[in-house]
């Protein structure tokens, strides 16, 4: 009893005092006293203090094992209900517990425990007793349970009496965690970490505690695109060495292939190409036939039946009493005609959905389905959902295309009389001139108003226009019947004092002068009041009116307009001073011709149509069909590839003349009479000038790129003129470098237009 | 007192005056004023408060009690009344508003009215002379009270602008004065006013050199100020330079026709260097007062060009949107005003390179600007002049509203001028010069 009770005192606690102390070698087995050494060992590096007393404790030991083992071993045959469940599993279990982990002593003497068993080794223990593995039953018949080191017996530990093991069973707390050592015969004491390793084999979770299986995952090998090398190994020889392995081997298969050994390898048939043998699919071929049309367009045009609304008590076999109809009701629904009725059914109440008869009608309405769709199949309408902003162009905003012309600044007085015509000085654009009723031509600055110079030719000026030979300061106007091609003597005294001698030459070498010719004759004038004496100026008299003179772009030739039926449209060349008439017919009433800047064509604007003539050949190049119905002026592009007109039908009309013959744009912003239309020589705009005083600005781009139409957005609207006598601009003229527009107004004033 | 008494339902402001000239002294007391309160009823107030202290002091200063202010708010002249003033500016009213007193600008008189036959082009004020060039193809000096002295005939055309050679406030009262004029006729001439017998009265003007070369009418001419060179900017795009000492022998014409046969001792001349870089007709040019060397040209064709003569060659540009017609150059600040084909009035920063070129817009004109001016003397005034008939005179810290509208003129005025410190002069369509007296 003591020796037992020291025993377990000793296993619970190593600093238990006196007696204890004493009687605890003997309880003591090898594997103990070896822990404790080794422990000690460790302990004193730790610089911890042992009790001294263990040290001589080694021979005594002996004596008592066997008693001790024998105690253990029948201990451990005897079934306790406590903990039946823990030591019936201890026992199975105890060669693994054995062997993974050194059972330790004592619960409460944790931190020498965990020491203990750190430091020790299943490998030392099995020292002790060298049988082997082999199982200890076999030792069972013996007195003995094995061999120590040096050979001797071990004997069995004493078996404890029932009375022993109750004892023990009732005083020992540690009861339930003792589990024999069957090699030893030695009680063991399991730690709480063996216990709770046991716990969790039992629970079937894993046995080490505190293991995680989903350790967090390091994915070496990721998708993501390293952009450096995991190693930093250089790369092996033989990656780039061609391996002679491979070449010996491919060097074979060549060899196979070519002398005929190699055979590919069969293809088995799959299991669908087997079917496909043995059985004929009826469906396959008509699937894989090109479909019709109208077989296309049924696929296509599949759209879903209309839904059917959910059906509502009434509908029900057994409806609510308030949903059943009346006898009135009943009368008077026999009574409306089946279109009127609001249900097309009568509801009715039967016991059990079982009684429900069939439909009576269904056929009759699956015909009438049928028929229907047969004789009214349904079309799909393509809905067009457009908005109406989306088909107006996306004009650019105004403010973005500036400059054009927007106020006005300057008007320029001294006319008495109507202004009827404006031109510009070509090219630097400090003057310009413009015809009156009044009679005079007037030179003005167009920078200051200033009126620089004025010439009275006496009869009305009707049409005017500078010589755009920026080497020639000459001015044609057309008066009553007479042209003046006037030395205007302005600008460069250079360009003034060439222009003078030029023409004293033209004068001089011709002989055409004072000899009519077309209808036509040309004279010297050097009385013209406004000008110098000594400069002589040209006339050409002519039999009637003349409605308009133009220049060419060169300066040389310019056309004239009269309204002498056949002979209206006059040619004249000014060096030579000679005058044709190109057309011996004209279709109609000829109204105004313009000069193509770089192409030898002239057009001719009769009243509807504006015909291109090709002066180099003399046929007619193009007839453009405007839907104007009286032109009243037109204007050609400095690029030469569209073209403008204006008539008195209060329309302008755009023509591209490489797109077609007939407008590309027609515009009706004026609410009278289109008097006169001009392109800007440098900068994308129009203008186009009316009698209802309104001055309309157009931003006309052309593009280069042929494909592309010109963009057209209308600007701005002018006014600064008075009407007079329902006429109001009557001409207007863009400045040569400057986005500026002048207008001549009826109310005898010009006015100059800036942004 | 009578400014408070009159807006009693007027919110009230705190303000405080000072003042940074030295002869004004304000006191730092804040007054709580009504918004309502315009630049006038604060003078009201600080000439009643000044009075007060003077009494109090003990002596009677008539002058401080005449003296007008103007008020400035951070830097710009109050000309609306004060409750507008904040609003546009987003100030707020819980702070005291500090206003900087001046002494206000007075205002031009009007002087003299000279009356010529034809229009005015350009005009020009001396000391001694006002000298006007006029499209009747001649030029005309005028004493300061308006008479006649003499006129300079000699061109085939208008005469479209005007420069006096040099710096004439240099010259000693023994110089001869000269001016040069350019002309429709594409020439320029140089003219030396001579006076004639004893008196002063009768001049003599007699041209001493002509200068042939331009294609165009010439727009504008300028001379540096020692009176050696000449720049002139024409309609045919050119900057011409000029050689305008009368020892320089080098561009002058040997065998140049002689255009009049009476006592003309004029040589003609060809320019020294022509420099193009414009694309239209150079409207404006001055001299830049920093440097000898750099002209400063406006053009129709929206740019200012600053050339460098030693180079021959551009220094720098701006780009405006308008077409320009006339330009100035600050003597004391170096910035530039332009007038332009629209009603603005801009000032350039000729040195600034990045953000945005105007720094500042002048708006009230209803026409194009045909002239702007600077002070010769003030760094922030200016006059302007117009086609709508008005000639203005501006603060630049008041780029609304001018100080004075200066009218008269019944038709467009085309030119103005502001050389002499104490006159200002304008001419226009309507062919009168009229000349209004600054006080300094």
């Amino acid at each position: 009893m003591p020796k037992r009770r020291s025993s377990t005192a000793k296993s619970t606690s190593s600093t238990v005092s006196g007696e204890n102390n004493t009687a605890l070698p003997k309880k003591e087995d090898d594997d103990t006293d070896e822990d404790e050494e080794k422990l000690k060992s460790r302990l004193f590096a730790e610089g911890y203090d042992d009790d001294e007393s263990d040290e001589g404790d080694n021979e005594e030991d002996d004596d008592e094992e066997e008693d001790t083992d024998e105690d253990d071993e029948s201990d451990s045959e005897d079934d306790d209900d406590d903990d039946e469940l823990l030591r019936e599993s201890s026992d199975d279990d105890h060669d693994v517990v054995y062997a993974s982990e050194r059972p330790s002593h004592s619960k409460s003497h944790s931190r020498r425990n965990i020491t203990a068993d750190t430091c020790d080794s299943s490998d030392e223990e099995d020292l002790r007793n060298t049988i082997g593995n082999i199982p200890v039953s076999w030792y069972d018949d013996q007195d003995h349970i094995g061999y120590d080191w040096e050979g001797t017996k071990i004997g069995k530990p004493a078996k404890k009496s029932e009375i022993d093991q109750f004892l023990e069973k009732v005083e020992d707390p540690d009861y339930w965690r003792k589990v024999r050592d069957k090699q030893t015969g030695q009680d063991v004491v399991l730690t709480d970490e063996q216990i709770a390793t046991l716990m969790n084999i039992q629970r079937g979770r894993y046995p080490t505690i505190g293991y995680n299986p989903y350790q967090p995952f390091v994915d070496f090998v990721s998708s993501q695109h390293e952009i450096h090398p995991i190693s930093n190994r250089p790369e092996d020889k033989r990656s780039f060495v061609p391996s002679a392995d491979e070449r010996r081997m491919v060097g074979r298969m060549v060899h196979a292939i070519k002398m005929g050994w190699a055979k590919p390898k069969k293809v088995k048939p799959t299991d669908e190409e087997v079917e496909a043998k043995r059985y004929y699919d009826l469906w396959t071929a008509e699937e894989s036939e090109q479909k019709t049309k109208t077989e296309m367009a049924r696929i296509k045009m599949h759209f879903p039946a209309p839904k059917v609304a959910l059906p509502g008590h009434d509908e029900s076999y057994n409806p609510p009493p308030e949903y059943l109809l009346s006898p009135e009701e009943l009368k008077r629904w026999e009574e409306t005609e089946p279109e009127d009725r609001r249900r097309n059914f009568i509801p009715q109440k039967f016991p059990s959905l079982r009684e429900v008869p069939a439909y009576a009608r269904f056929i009759n309405e699956r015909f009438d389905r049928c028929l229907d769709l047969y004789l009214a199949h349904r079309q799909q309408k393509t809905k067009l959902d457009v908005d109406p902003k989306d088909l107006l162009p996306e004009l650019p905003r105004p403010q973005d295309l500036h400059p054009f012309p927007t106020t006005l600044s300057l008007l320029y007085k001294g006319h008495t009389g109507m202004v009827r015509a404006l031109s510009m000085e070509p090219s630097v654009g400090q003057l310009m001139a413009s015809g009156s009723d009044d009679g005079t031509v007037r030179v003005w600055e167009i920078g200051t108003g200033r009126c620089v110079k004025t010439l009275t030719l006496g009869a009305p000026i009707s049409s005017l226009m500078w010589c755009p030979n920026a080497k020639m300061a000459l001015v044609a106007a057309a008066s009553a019947n007479n042209v003046f091609i006037i030395n205007i003597e302005c600008g460069d005294r250079l360009v003034v004092s060439e222009t003078l001698t030029a023409m004293n030459n033209f004068i001089e070498n011709s002989d055409q002068l004072n000899v009519a010719q077309a209808s036509v004759t040309w004279s010297t004038v050097n009385d013209l009041t406004g000008s110098s004496p000594a400069v002589s100026h040209l006339k050409l008299t002519f039999e009637t009116e003349i409605k308009q003179v133009t220049w060419h772009a060169k300066g040389d030739y310019f056309a004239t307009v009269t309204s002498n039926g056949a002979r209206s449209v006059v040619v004249h060349q000014l060096s030579k001073l000679k005058s044709q008439a190109p057309f011996q017919k004209n279709k109609g009433s000829v109204q105004t011709v313009a000069f193509h800047q770089t192409r030898p064509l002239l057009f001719v604007a009769t009243q509807k149509h504006v015909r291109v003539y090709n002066l180099a050949t003399l046929q007619l190049a193009k007839k453009l069909l405007s839907n104007i119905r009286w032109i009243s002026s037109i204007a050609i592009h400095p690029k030469g590839d569209n073209l403008i007109i204006g008539g008195y039908d209060c329309r302008l009309t755009w023509f591209d003349l490489d797109l077609s013959t007939k407008p590309y744009k027609t515009f009706r912003h004026h609410k009278s009479a289109v008097r006169s239309v001009a392109y800007h020589p440098h900068y994308p705009l129009f203008a186009s000038s009316s009698d209802d005083g309104s001055v309309m600005v157009y931003h006309g781009r052309v593009y280069s790129d042929l494909l592309q139409n010109p963009q057209i957005v209308p600007v701005k609207i002018l006014r600064g003129h008075k009407t007079t006598d329902g006429l109001c601009v009557l001409s207007c003229a863009f400045h040569p470098k400057q986005p500026w527009l002048v207008t001549a107004g009826a109310d005898s004033t010009l006015a100059l237009y800036t942004y | 007192m009578d400014v408070e008494e009159n807006a009693v339902n007027a919110a009230y402001l705190q303000v405080e005056f000072f003042s940074n000239q030295k002869s004004v002294a304000i006191p730092t007391t804040p007054f709580a004023i009504p918004d309502s309160a315009s630049h006038e009823s604060l003078n009201a107030l600080l000439s009643a408060v000044l009075e007060q202290e003077e009494k109090e002091d003990g002596k009677e200063n008539s002058e401080t009690k005449s003296t007008p202010f103007d008020f400035l708010i951070d830097g710009t002249l109050l000309r609306v009344p004060l409750r507008e003033y904040i609003d546009q500016r987003g100030i707020g009213t819980e702070s005291v508003i500090r206003i900087e007193c001046v002494i206000r600008e007075p205002a031009p008189s009007p002087d003299q009215d000279i009356a010529h036959d034809d229009w005015i082009s350009s005009v020009r004020t001396t000391d001694r002379y006002i000298i006007s060039g006029c499209y009747d193809n001649s030029a005309y000096v005028w004493s300061r009270s308006g008479q006649l002295l003499a006129s300079a005939s000699g061109h085939t055309g208008s005469v479209k602008c005007l420069a006096l050679v040099g710096n004439n406030t240099l010259l000693s009262d023994k110089q001869d004065m000269r001016f040069v004029t350019g002309s429709q006729d594409q020439t320029l001439m140089l003219w030396k006013i001579e006076s004639e017998g004893k008196g002063k009265k009768k001049l003599k003007v007699v041209n001493t050199q002509l200068f042939r070369g331009h294609e165009r009418s010439v727009e504008c001419v300028a001379t540096n100020s020692d009176g050696t060179l000449m720049v002139s900017g024409s309609f045919d795009s050119f900057l011409k330079v000029w050689n305008i000492q009368e020892s320089d022998e080098s561009t002058v014409v040997a065998n140049a026709k002689k255009r009049k046969t009476d006592d003309d001792q004029s040589v003609t001349k060809t320019p020294m260097v022509t420099l193009s870089g414009h694309r239209d007709a150079v409207v404006g040019v001055c001299w830049s007062p920093t440097s000898a060397k750099e002209v400063i040209t406006a053009s129709w064709d929206h740019s200012i060009i600053v050339w460098d003569l030693e180079l021959a060659g551009q220094q720098s540009s701006l780009v405006g949107t308008k077409s320009f017609t006339s330009v100035s150059v600050s003597p004391i600040s170096g910035n530039l005003l332009t007038g332009s084909v629209d009603q603005h009035v801009r000032l350039w920063d000729p040195r600034s390179k990045e953000g945005s070129m105007v720094k500042q817009t002048f708006t009230s004109h209803t026409g194009w600007v045909s002239c702007v001016n600077w002070s010769p003397t003030k760094d922030h005034l200016f006059v302007s002049a117009s086609f709508d008939k008005v000639l203005k005179l501006w603060d630049t810290r008041s780029p609304k509203t001018p100080l004075y509208d200066m009218t008269g003129h019944s038709d467009r005025i085309l030119t103005c001028d502001w050389r002499a410190p104490e006159l200002i002069a304008s001419g226009g369509v309507d062919g009168t010069v009229k000349t209004f007296k600054k006080d300094l």
